[in-house]
């Protein structure tokens, strides 16, 4: 793989070897790049030093295999990365005895190094995964993902032996995403622990991974998840080559890969779905989505994610169809409301108090008697301590997090409206807007439109209704001009596909949704058999 | 050669588009159809003219099957040549120009008599202008596809318009028939004919559809959805104002008034004026890619996103100059405004194109199929 920094610096050649002193990162990576073992494993020894700086958690274990031959040994590994009892039990101990035995019967200096090195290979080491190896960053990239390396002396090469343990962080309950039935576990840390966990909802060989690392200093390992023979073919090679133009130096949550892969980076909304749920993973892959885990963060990313896919939980096909249907449109609603009603409420009080019945009317005004500001001042000024309230209320430590929600409630709600600064007709849309915003299960869309509202309160301040219409209509436009991976942000509502309608904003029985979705399959269209509507047995008239 | 619209839209979008394109007209125009005597009566003329529309949109899709792939723009140069051609494209250039900004203007003025008297009218048009340039550089199929959502919101409230009123219907106002004889009958079916003109525009949508099979189908089902709609809305105003419809300026706003539903809807004149400004969107936005699309393939232009913002200030520009008071520009679509404009334009025009394609075709029976 050409590394991509000799191209922005114009470098055709990777550099002759030189010294480390003074060098830069894209320098220094090219030196070792540059680097093969060498027969002498002191060498090999002091290379690993020289690249890891003698860093105090690089540990070597001088062995020698045999009694007189006394073919020397090295094993390398990371203190903290490994199983310790692993390393001795599977590793060192079968070297030392091994070589032991073979002495005591006379065959050890019958071996050449090199039948020493293939011997450990296939026999001695009692390990699962052990590779074979003769570069000196392949070596280093096996080092840091936590395996211990074996060096035979007068041999060029090295066994990389997986050996990983390093405490981790045990599946737990979803934090972002809580369901009340379903599932109750998460993604976690660990990329090997993700997949397993998809692995344990699909049973089948057909779900397919496909791993790439990306960052070139990170190192950051991204696996690509999907169901071959229900996934289009060309989505996925679309999301291989959108994961191989990623040219950076780290990968620090999928945050990362979303920002350099999204079809739209300028859009206020998310067009990549992210997850924590293995379940809504799952039910995407066999929709045909492609998820991408990437390691190192329990939030995974599905592609293409449509605007209907955020008002979505997994929970809504565990209940019975009428209360997930309920759900769905109430969260549509809650979505509708949480963009509209602050900018309508400022639109209807500044510029058409006719609009509202007059008693509304009269109570609103004498409310806002007292009130100095404008409308969409005190709008604004609200929206905005409403922000920072819930800003401070993540970022807090807990114990002090109930102190700030009853500062809050007090001084936003009570003080606030006492001290004649705002009116509490507006309390009440702000709050009932703030609940309503964050209805949507997934975080980054509730973000949209938190971001949303304030233009739409300037414009409603401005020109009113037709402001609000005018806000509500250029969204529209936008949401129309997205797509996701080549599937249209909006679907199935625009373009109007009836025939998905019944997974929008109702939920229809699941024996009734025959079909994946249209938008995303060409060839496994069908996913279960019709009619299977249940239907008890007549009771027979047998008295 | 570079592909100017690479979008395709579908059956419903189609449909979206023009019967929203239409909405314009059935809520200014159809329960009075200024400027004629007909008053109650006008529902007879209004069906009457969705009857006498369905052979023209027939003969449209007739020539558009003649010359496949091929915009009104483009035919009418392959029919008469290209300089009489030329001029002819621009005349349907400069009608579609107008439409947009009829479509601008009339939503811009509806908001300054109703609800916002003291904004000046230069800032709805800018502003409506704007969005509609904006969505047309993104395409016909962005277009169609915000077309698709706002037509089940446009519909759905205009159901809610032509319903709730129903405590105050009046069964009696719809007698006598033809109580003033049959001569003002006429005259509207003529006015409400004319104003179907604005159909045309189908002409430069039909080579964009995903299936060109169904474009009879689709054009005739647009005539009879956006005829249905007009009838309905005739018949409404007719049952509850009776006699006095044919002195109401914005006939939707006043019936809207009258709503009253179990005392929460009772100031419902935003909802009119939602499908109004949507409505007036869609339209305006649709004759602007129309004329975009008209001038791109004039001028043999490669581009045609850098034609929205010119385009639309045009339209602007026109919206503002062309009428000068609110009734000015809802009297546009009388007989003797529009009328006789949209009667050359849109029905004497393409039935000379019509016959000159026909005789071409029975001249030169191989080239009349590659066009």
């Amino acid at each position: 793989m050409g590394k991509w920094w000799r191209r922005l610096r114009g470098r055709k050649e990777p550099p002759q070897p030189q010294d480390f002193a003074g060098a830069s990162l894209s320098e220094l990576l090219d030196f070792i790049e540059a680097q093969a073992l060498v027969p002498d494993s002191r060498e090999n020894e002091a290379k690993l030093k020289q690249a890891f700086g003698d860093s105090s958690d690089l540990a070597f274990r001088h062995l020698v295999f045999g009694y007189d031959s006394k073919v020397p040994i090295v094993v390398a590994h990371l203190d903290g990365m490994v199983d310790s009892a692993t390393l001795n039990n599977g590793l060192i101990r079968p070297i030392v005895e091994e070589g032991l035995r073979l002495a005591a019967e006379g065959l050890d200096e019958r071996l050449s190094r090199e039948q020493v090195f293939a011997l450990m290979h296939q026999q001695i080491l009692q390990l699962s995964s052990v590779h074979e190896m003769a570069e000196l960053d392949k070596v280093i990239d096996y080092l840091v993902r936590g395996n211990a390396v074996v060096l035979v002396d007068g041999v060029p090469k090295a066994l990389a032996c997986e050996v990983k343990g390093w405490s981790e962080r045990n599946v737990e309950q979803p934090t972002t995403e809580v369901a009340i039935r379903g599932p109750q576990h998460a993604f976690v840390e660990n990329r090997r622990i993700n997949t397993s966990l998809l692995r344990r909802i699909i049973a089948s060989p057909l779900l397919w991974f496909e791993d790439f690392t990306v960052g070139a200093v990170t190192n950051t390992v991204v696996t690509v998840a999907y169901m071959k023979g229900i996934v289009d073919d060309s989505l996925v090679e679309e999301v291989r080559q959108r994961i191989n133009s990623i040219e950076v130096d780290a990968i620090l949550e999928s945050g990362y890969i979303e920002e350099f892969i999204e079809d739209a980076p300028y859009s206020p909304f998310p067009t990549i779905l992210r997850t924590e749920r293995p379940d809504k993973v799952a039910s995407a892959l066999l929709e045909g989505r492609v998820a991408i885990i990437t390691d190192g963060t329990p939030y995974v990313l599905i592609v293409p994610a449509t605007f209907v896919a955020f008002l979505t939980a997994s929970e809504d096909y565990y209940e019975r169809a009428f209360t997930g249907s309920l759900v769905r449109a109430i969260r549509a609603l809650a979505f509708f409301l949480a963009l509209t009603l602050p900018s309508t409420y400022v639109a209807i009080t500044n510029f058409h108090q006719e609009l509202l019945p007059t008693p509304l009317t009269l109570s609103i005004a004498a409310q806002r008697e007292g009130v100095p500001f404008v409308a969409i001042v005190e709008a604004l000024f609200l929206e905005f301590s409403f922000e920072l309230l819930r800003e401070a209320g993540i970022r807090l430590p807990k114990p002090i997090g109930s102190a700030i929600s009853i500062v809050g409630a007090l001084i936003l709600g009570e003080a606030a409206v006492s001290a004649g600064l705002v009116s509490s007709a507006l309390v009440i849309v702000v709050a009932a807007t703030a609940i309503a915003s964050f209805i949507s299960p997934i975080y980054s869309m509730s973000i949209s439109v938190h971001l949303l509202r304030f233009p739409m309160i300037i414009l409603a301040g401005t020109l009113g209704l037709f402001g609000v219409i005018m806000g509500f209509a250029a969204i529209l436009i936008h949401l129309c001009s997205v797509r996701s991976f080549g599937v249209p942000y909006l679907t199935p509502l625009a373009p109007i596909m009836l025939s998905e309608w019944k997974d929008t904003m109702v939920r229809l029985p699941l024996w009734q949704m025959d079909t994946r979705p249209e938008a995303l399959v060409k060839k496994e269209y069908i996913r279960q058999s019709p009619r299977q509507r249940p239907q008890p047995p007549r009771q027979e008239d047998d008295r | 050669m570079a592909v100017l619209e690479g979008g395709k839209i579908s059956g419903k979008q189609f449909l979206a588009m023009t019967v929203l394109s239409r909405i314009l007209a059935v809520l200014i125009e159809a329960p009075t159809i200024s400027g004629t005597k007909a008053g109650h009566d006008v529902w007879i003329s209004v069906l009457a003219s969705t009857f006498m529309t369905i052979p023209w949109a027939l003969m449209l899709v007739h020539l558009a099957k003649m010359f496949p792939g091929k915009t009104l723009i483009e035919y009418s140069q392959i029919i008469l040549g290209p300089w009489l051609g030329r001029m002819v494209g621009f005349v349907f250039i400069v009608f579609f120009l107008q439409q947009s900004a009829h479509a601008a203007r009339v939503a811009g003025d509806a908001y300054v008599t109703t609800i916002m008297p003291e904004t000046p009218l230069i800032v709805f048009i800018a502003i409506l202008t704007a969005l509609s340039a904006n969505c047309a550089r993104s395409g016909l199929e962005v277009l169609a596809r915000a077309a698709d959502i706002v037509f089940l919101v446009v519909i759905f409230l205009l159901v809610l318009i032509l319903v709730l009123p129903i405590n105050n219907v009046e069964l009696l106002n719809l007698l006598p028939v033809a109580g003033s004889g049959w001569r003002p009958i006429v005259e509207a079916t003529l006015s409400s004919f004319a104003i179907f003109g604005e159909l045309l525009v189908v002409a430069m949508l039909f080579p964009y559809l995903n299936e060109p099979k169904k474009a009879g189908r689709l054009a005739v089902t647009t005539v009879l959805v956006s005829g249905f709609l007009f009838t309905w809305f005739s018949i409404m105003v007719a049952l509850v104002f009776g006699p006095t419809m044919s002195s109401l300026v914005l006939p939707a706003f006043t019936l809207s008034r009258t709503i009253e539903f179990a005392s929460i809807l009772e100031r419902v004149e935003v909802i009119p004026l939602v499908a109004w400004t949507l409505g007036a969107g869609v339209k305006q936005t649709v004759f602007l890619w129309a004329s975009m699309l008209g001038i791109a393939q004039l001028c043999n232009l490669r581009d045609l996103k850098s034609l929205a913002y010119p385009v639309g200030a045009l339209v602007a520009g026109f919206a503002v100059w062309l009428f000068s008071t609110i009734f000015d520009a809802l009297q546009f679509y009388t007989v003797t405004e529009f009328g006789s404009l949209a009667i050359l334009v849109c029905y004497l025009i393409p039935l000379l194109l019509y016959i000159g394609a026909l005789i071409r075709r029975a001249v030169q029976p191989s080239q009349g199929k590659e066009g």
